[in-house]
């Protein structure tokens, strides 16, 4: 469920709804950033910069354009590109692909545990490899189809339909 | 494209991660509104991302939200009513200064000008006063030589010019036997030349005797030309000569300009 009313609110510069938001999606929004830049302290400054941009941009978010969760994404996202980018962490031997989500969830014992983590590790290590790593580039890296069709050397007729088959799966062992 | 179709296309899942074009999210948008299981099925894949997310993030501060909201509203506040308060009081401060030194000085040259115009005033008024009495001396002179023409006692005696020497002089002796004193009226006459001076001359006719009865010393310098001459003897005409400086014993005829008797 999108929280429509709250995202109104949000617009109509409600501090209380802003508040509600962060809650709502602080912890995605971080796991986004994280899978990205793969350092805690610069994912929360990352973080910050993301919810004021949510908070002055909000006017421009539009339900017809897409989900609010794919705004904040893409938001997050760029963000987190661009922070990689810029000068500060061009040297930085952070790899955009050395790691993706799996590696995240078997590494980190400090993941925070809104569900029960142990067993999505579970769910998640049971997925095809090429699943993680379409999963990892679409949704974690923005990469378009185009691209990740040229990264992972599979045509690019079959990156949308694969990618359906392995979310398909996670959800059927997420119990969805 | 029916519900089905579109839950089958893969298209929602590219939809929820931002990978669509413009159209294609539009499209999607009005196919959630259509079909409610379509917007069903968005939402699920949305909710499993969400929390594919959550679970690969490292626990998110407390102090992320604190530090959010000071960024956002206390601080902008605090800065607003700070800023606009040392503004004003900065700005008030400096038009106050401002105002102040420009009427200090607008008072300074104020009050240069009317020190001036002060300075101005009384020097006319000194003008003015002096102007007045020597105009009231004048008038008194004038006064005292009217009185005097007036007198019963007075002869007038015409001294046309000689016509060899000066054909255009004349001069007027107003000849009070009584008090032996003349007034002569030269104004008649033409300046002196320099070295040169009137010398007036009392004449007894038979035989012709002339008396230096006194020079016009200061003729150009007198303004009405009016000239009293006193210790006058029984006179029967009177003559003015043209002599050097300081005068002559007897009377220069060559140079006799004006001449009459009683």
């Amino acid at each position: 469920m999108q929280p429509d009313q709250l995202i109104l609110q949000l617009q109509q510069g409600d501090q209380k709804a802003f508040a509600r938001i962060y809650e709502m999606y602080s912890e995605s929004t971080m796991g986004v950033i994280y899978n990205i830049v793969l350092d805690t302290h610069l994912a929360e400054e990352i973080l910050q910069d993301v919810f004021i941009k949510i908070w002055e941009k909000a006017d421009s978010y539009n339900s017809s354009k897409g989900r609010f969760f794919t705004w904040i994404l893409n938001i997050a996202r760029n963000a987190a590109i661009d922070k990689l980018r810029s000068k500060a962490y061009k040297n930085s031997k952070k790899n955009l692909d050395a790691n993706n989500f799996v590696h995240i969830l078997e590494d980190n014992n400090n993941l925070s545990s809104k569900t029960d983590t142990i067993g999505l590790r579970k769910f998640v290590k049971a997925l095809e490899p090429l699943c993680i790593k379409v999963i990892d580039l679409l949704y974690f890296k923005g990469f378009t189809q185009a691209e990740a069709s040229k990264k992972l050397e599979i045509p690019l007729g079959t990156i949308k339909t694969r990618n359906r088959n392995c979310l398909k799966a996670l959800r059927n062992s997420m119990g969805d | 494209m029916t519900a089905k179709e579109y839950i089958e296309s893969g298209d929602l899942e590219l939809f929820v991660y931002g990978a669509l074009t413009p159209e294609q999210n539009k499209s999607i948008h009005a196919a959630m509104r259509k079909y409610p299981e379509v917007k069903q099925e968005v939402e699920k894949i949305e909710a499993t991302l969400k929390k594919l997310a959550e679970n690969t993030s490292p626990p998110v501060s407390e102090h992320t939200w604190k530090k959010i909201e000071n960024k956002l509203f206390k601080t902008k506040i605090r800065t607003i009513g700070s800023k606009h308060s040392t503004n004003w009081s900065a700005i008030l401060g400096w038009a106050a200064s401002i105002v102040l030194i420009v009427g200090i000085f607008w008072l300074f040259n104020q009050n240069n000008a009317i020190k001036n115009e002060l300075v101005e005033v009384q020097n006319e008024n000194q003008n003015l006063l002096e102007e007045i009495v020597s105009k009231e001396e004048r008038l008194a002179d004038t006064e005292s030589l009217l009185n005097i023409l007036r007198d019963r006692d007075i002869k007038i005696v015409n001294l046309p010019g000689n016509a060899p020497v000066a054909p255009n002089a004349y001069a007027k002796v107003f000849y009070n036997e009584n008090s032996n004193t003349v007034h002569l009226d030269a104004r008649g006459l033409p300046e002196p030349p320099e070295g040169m001076v009137y010398q007036v001359w009392s004449l007894k006719m038979d035989p012709l005797t002339p008396t230096s009865i006194g020079l016009l010393d200061n003729f150009t310098k007198d303004e009405n030309k009016v000239f009293l001459l006193e210790d006058i003897p029984i006179s029967e005409g009177f003559g003015i000569t043209l002599e050097p400086t300081g005068g002559s014993e007897t009377p220069t005829l060559e140079q006799l300009y004006t001449i009459g008797v009683i």
